[in-house]
Order: structure tokens, then sequence, then C-alpha cells
């Protein structure tokens, strides 16, 4: 009786199957296979040019502890850390800065559809080449930036911002800020949710524009805020162009700008340790992971989705 | 039923996107035109002239079409490569530089092709040589070149101060800076700092010759260097800093210095830089000021100077087009239309049929110039240390270390001569 049901389910679902196909093909060829490649791969020594060798845990050694023979990479552990201090400044500022921006963006206003639009424009800009090399002309020794701080506020001995150690990273924090534009589109989206009836309510009760800020606005936003923060961080994490291009590749001077995955891509393509490359790529993957988890831990108390009234 | 045929026509779709793409490329390879992929790096000028090059190899014989695969540098040229090798879709010729005996495994022997298809009997020998590792001929030299310094003659003669010699000490040299130090406008440095340079380690090559220390002895695999030779260089450089003869270490920074188009030189910035002589054409056509050649300080006494193979044409083993590749590497190396056309960018021809052709360049005309007086100069060239990417890029993090003073010359020279160290055992 059970054995007929089941079989019955399976015909009937026998269609679906045949639907999911297409896509099972792709996900087993050309996802599955290369991650899990990709986690052979880490554990060898493969220079693209000659076959794989297997060395065990080496790769993941060299990182973090080193082996008897091999010092540990210094330089890995440096990529690590410019690479949080980019996230942890960038995505805050960019969140402040674009729920900012929706707010403004949220009143009526003639022309707010033009104004909406304008201001998603870097976000689709932002990610090019072409904004990487305007970025390095805007805060070179003798960039525009210098030339106004000089002509203008008389400035004198300003620091070559983009190739300056000390500065270098924050120029690139600032590039991603400016990228504000897809947070402030889920913003806008997030605030246009929130009931006309909670504010008319509490400016009836005497409540000002900040106290309706900071008790109807942010809590309501709050899932949302948390959707953006942990998107914009795992996409922080493996920023690569705006770094490559600045730096003309090399990550420096001294190394300041040598985010996780330009390192990752110097010693893939540059150094030829693939293995290690792959072995870099598992250890961001399990960063991403565990901070994202974190974060959801965290988030229990501070978001609120409003539904358990 | 129905259900079964739907499934089966699913099934049969679904194949047919996975296995589909496989089955042009099996008609294309049966007779028809010959498309050669030919992968170089270099920008402007090289492009223009390898085009026009193509253009006419390609009028004289019809059926043959060469499809150049460019790109900027050779940091990017390389990693480019390589995605393709590893995908099992390399270009038929690959440009290579000193790293050629990395690639050893992936390149197409010649030697059955020399004499016949590959005229190599009006190639210089030491060129042919250059070309065979282990025994085997896997790059013909696209020319020889010679690295030196170059000033910017019109920026000199603008500021009333008096050209260099060609050949210098490094006490003479030093004071030659010291003169230009005065008559240069301020922002304008007399020297970039050539040790800051993301893709060479040329200058520090030159130096430890110099200093009779050579970087690496592939038969005995290892290095002559010392962490205290590596200290004293790094300390000549800390003086020129000091003095003000380089930029600041952030200035210097801000010009990757990979080819012109990033170069303090071309942007007026420095007046004196470093390059190779075959990179000289490529530099003057980026700016209206007028360059010209000097030696290296030194190399009159030590003949510390040498003639390296500028750059090799190479095949990858796994060309399906090897004979009509094989001919068109003969046409640019040999042909004495196409060296008028390819000139000195890719060195000076190696090919006597090809610098019988001439030259009515003045460039051409600098370079032989300079190769007069330094030819004498030169001994044979140091092997290249194992793992060249990875040297360059660490030594060039190294020596900002120390530019910045995050860390003393003494801790740099040790740090230098550690990674040699690791580099040679890797």
């Amino acid at each position: 009786m059970l054995d007929l049901h089941r079989k019955k389910i399976w015909k009937e679902n026998l269609g679906s199957y045949a639907f999911l196909i297409p896509w099972l093909v792709g996900f087993l060829g050309l996802t599955l296979y290369p991650m899990l490649y990709s986690l052979y791969l880490s554990f060898t020594k493969f220079n693209i040019r000659t076959p794989p060798e297997w060395i065990g845990l080496r790769n993941y050694l060299v990182m973090f502890v080193g082996t008897d023979s091999l010092p540990k990479d210094e330089r890995f552990l440096n990529s690590v850390m410019v690479t949080v201090k980019f996230v942890f400044i960038s995505v805050p500022l960019k969140l402040v800065f674009a729920l900012a921006v929706a707010m403004l963006m949220n009143k009526k206003l003639k022309l707010i559809g033009l104004y909406r639009a304008l201001y998603y424009i870097p976000t689709l800009l932002g990610g090019s080449v072409a904004i990487a090399v305007l970025w390095r002309r805007l805060f070179a020794g003798d960039g525009l930036l210098n030339m106004i701080l000089g002509s203008v506020f008389g400035m004198q001995n300003l620091p070559a911002w983009i190739s300056n150690p000390k500065y270098s990273l924050y120029t690139l924090i600032l590039l991603a800020v400016w990228q504000f534009g897809s947070p402030m589109i889920i913003f806008l989206a997030g605030l246009q949710q929130i009931p006309r009836e909670y504010y008319e309510a509490s400016s009836v009760d005497g409540a000002g524009r900040v106290r309706q800020f900071f008790a109807i606005t942010l809590p309501s936003l709050s899932p949302i805020i948390f959707f953006n923060f942990v998107m914009q961080m795992i996409s922080a994490f493996q920023s690569f162009t705006q770094a490559f291009i600045v730096s003309g590749g090399s990550g420096g001077p001294l190394d300041s700008t040598m985010f996780y995955s330009l390192y990752l891509y110097i010693k893939g393509f540059g150094f030829s340790e693939m293995g290690y490359a792959a072995a870099m790529a598992w250890v961001l993957l399990i960063i991403i992971a565990g901070l994202t988890a974190l974060s959801f831990k965290v988030s229990g108390n501070l978001v609120s989705y409003g539904s358990g009234e | 039923m129905k259900k079964i045929t739907m499934v089966l026509l699913f099934a049969a779709i679904s194949a047919s996107l996975v296995f589909g793409a496989g089955t042009k490329e099996q008609a294309a390879a049966a007779g028809g035109p010959v498309t050669i992929r030919w992968a170089y790096w270099g920008s402007g000028e090289r492009v223009t002239i390898s085009q026009k090059a193509i253009e006419l190899y390609e009028s004289r014989n019809p059926g043959v079409k060469v499809n150049p695969e460019v790109s900027g540098g050779a940091g990017d040229h390389f990693v480019k490569v390589d995605t393709q090798l590893a995908g099992g879709d390399g270009p038929d010729i690959i440009q290579m530089g000193g790293n050629i005996p990395d690639y050893a495994s992936v390149l197409l022997p010649l030697d059955k092709y020399a004499g016949n298809l590959l005229n190599t009997s009006v190639i210089d020998p030491s060129a042919v040589a250059s070309g065979t590792i282990g025994g085997k001929l896997l790059g013909v030299s696209t020319g020889v070149t010679m690295p030196a310094l170059v000033y910017n003659k019109s920026l000199l003669e603008r500021v009333g101060a008096p050209l260099p010699k060609t050949a210098m000490t490094y006490d003479e040299f030093r004071a030659y800076l010291m003169t230009l130090k005065g008559k240069l406008p301020s922002g304008v440095y007399p020297m970039q700092d050539i040790g800051v340079m993301s893709s060479n380690s040329t200058p520090f090559g030159y130096w430890t010759r110099y200093n009779g220390t050579p970087l690496y002895n592939a038969a005995t695999a290892s290095t002559a260097v010392t962490a205290k030779d590596a200290q004293k260089y790094l300390e000549l450089f800390a003086d020129y800093r000091k003095n003000g003869l380089i930029p600041p270490p952030d200035v210097a920074a801000g010009y990757a210095e990979s080819n012109a188009d990033s170069s303090a030189l071309i942007a007026g910035k420095v007046a004196i830089g470093y390059l190779y002589t075959n990179q000289l054409s490529g530099y003057q056509a980026a700016t209206t000021d007028e360059l010209a050649l000097i030696e290296f300080p030194g190399a009159a006494a030590t003949k510390a100077l040498w003639q390296a193979p500028s750059q090799f044409y190479t095949i990858n083993k796994d060309s399906k087009n090897a004979d009509e590749t094989i001919k068109f590497i003969n046409f640019l190396v040999n042909d004495p239309e196409a060296a008028r056309i390819l000139g000195s960018n890719r060195g000076t021809p190696a090919s006597a049929s090809a610098r019988a052709a001439g030259s009515s360049s003045p460039v051409d005309q600098k370079i032989l110039d300079y190769m007069q007086v330094a030819g004498p100069h030169t001994s044979p060239e140091t092997d290249h240390v194992p793992n060249d990417t990875e040297f360059n890029s660490t030594l060039f993090l190294l020596y900002q270390r120390v530019a910045f003073g995050q860390i003393t010359p003494a801790q740099g020279g040790q740090q230098i001569y550690e990674l040699l160290l690791r580099l040679i055992a890797k």
C-alpha cells in the first residue's frame, strides 16, 4: 500500500525531475565538480604546467604556522588584516551613507525618479576598470585632489594618497563607499514598507524626527539593515578589481592594498602556486561562512521581524 | 507513455547542451583556412607594427589568418597564457622572455624544422644557443637587447644641465646626479628610484654583477650574493634618496614603470630612467622630448653589462598548425621586409638577413651607437633565478619596505638573502 503510494508520487514527479536535468547537469559539472576539484588541489602542490602532487596539509600549515622547512607566510596574514580592515570600515560607512541617501530619496519631490537613477549610477560604474584608473589620477601626488587642496586651500607638502601606504587603503574604502547604490535601493524599498500610521500616531504623541527615526524607522528596517550588512560584507571580502587596478596589480605600496583575493590571484597565477591559491579560497569560504553565522547569532536580539506581536 | 516521451526528450535536449559544444570544433579541423593564434605582450607601437607584419604575411599567403592576442604587460600575458594552457586552449605562438626554462615542458622542440621551414643558418649562433634549453631548440630569438639608462635629453637642454657621458664610474655618476639636482625644478628628480619597480629585478641583477656576486648559478644551484652585498645595494639607494637624487618613496611608487605609459621619465618627473634598448622606440613614441642612452655606472671596468635575447617566439606543443606557425615565425625573424616593419621593437635582429635590410629610424641608430660603446663592456648573461616572477614581486616588496623606512637596509639585505635561498630551494 505504502509502496504503491510511493511509486505513484515518484511517477508524478518524474516530469519535474526531467525539467530539472539541464540545471542539474550544469550544477554538477560546472559548480560541484570544480569545487570538489579545488578542494583536492588545496592539498597539492600544483604549478599548472605539471600534474598536481599531493602534499597533505602543507598549504594550510604554511598559511598559519609554517612548517619545518617553510616559514609562516607573512604576506598571507597581512592580506587577511588588510581585508578585514577594509570590510569593517567600508561596510558600516557604506550602509550609513546608503540609509541617509535612501531617506532623502523617500521624500515626495519632483523628479524623484531621476534623482534615484542618478544616485544609483556610481554603483554601475564603480566596479569598472575606468573608474579605478580615474581614482588613481584623482588621488595621485599630482592628482586632482592635491591640486584643489593646493590651489584653493593653499596646502603644501601633500602626500601622494594612493601610493602612500598610510592612506592607500582609505582611498579604496572611499571608492567602495561611493558605490552605495544597491543597499540604497533596498533601504528605499524597506522605508516604503513602513506604515505611515506609525509616524502619524507617534507625532500625535509628540515624538520628534529624531525620536521617530530611532523608535520607528530603525527597528522596522532592522531585518533589511541586517540583510544589507551580510550581503555587503560577503562582497567586500571578495573585492579585487579596485585594488588590482589602482595598485597596478601589485597590492602595493608595501602590500597596503593587498586584498585577500588579490593575493590569492598573485599566488595562483603570478607565482604558479595553484594548490596554495585553492587552499586560500577554501579558507576564505570558511571565514565568510563563519562571520555570516556569527552575524546571524548576534542579530537575534537586534533584528525584529515584527511578526511576533 | 506520453510522459516517457517527454522525459526522453528533455534528457536529449540537456545532453545536447552539454556535449554540443564539442562537435563544432571537429568540423573546423578538416582543411579550410588556417588560423594562427599569436600571443604577445606590449603596448602602442608594438601592436601597430605587429599588425602591419601580419597584414603583409596574410597578403602573401592567402588562406592563412593570424590572430594576435595582446596583453599590456608580461605579467598579464603569462597569467592569460597559463590559464589557456591549463584549459588545453593555448595559443600557437607564445612570446616568451627569460623565463623560457619554466615553460620547457609545454613547448614544441623546433630542431627538426631548423634548416628547412626555419632558416637558422642566417641567425647568430649565440641567439640560437640562447633559445636552446636542455639540448632542444625551444625558442627563436626575436633579437638581442641590453639594459641601459635612458635620459631625457630635451629636458636637460632646457634646464641648461650638461649631458651625461655614456660610460661613468659610480662616483662620477653620483656627482653628475648632484649637478642635475641643482639644475632641475622642484618636483623633478635626477633619477627614478629604479629599485621600486614591480616587474623587474634587472637593476639589482646588474649591480650584483658589478659587485662580482652574480644572483644565480644554475650549474651549482647557488647564489653569490650575501646579506651584506644586498645591504650595500639598499644603502646605495638610501643615500640617493636622502640627498633627493631619487624621488621620495610614495612619489616613486606612483609609477608602475611596467611600460612607457606608466613611466616617471615619460611623465616628466625624472631625468634618468632605466630600460632595455628594445623599449627605446616605444618610450620615444610616447613623448615629444628627445631620449638618449647611457650605460649603467661602472660597466667599463667590470664588464657587468650583458646582451640578452630580448624575447623568444615559442610554439605551444599542442598547436594544431605547427608547420604553418613555423613558416610565420621564419617570416618574422628572417624576412627583410618584415624586418623593416618590425625594426628593433623586439630587440635588434639576430638574423643577418634581417639586419641587412637596414634601418632608417633615428631611434634604431641610437641603439646601434649605444651598442657600439657598451658592447665591449659585456659578459655572458647570468642565469635567471628560479621562480622569476616571485623573485621580482617579493624583491619589490622588500625594497619598498626599506624605502618607506619600515626596515633598515641591514634587515632588508638579510631578507633579500633569505628570499634568494628560499626560491633556489623551492
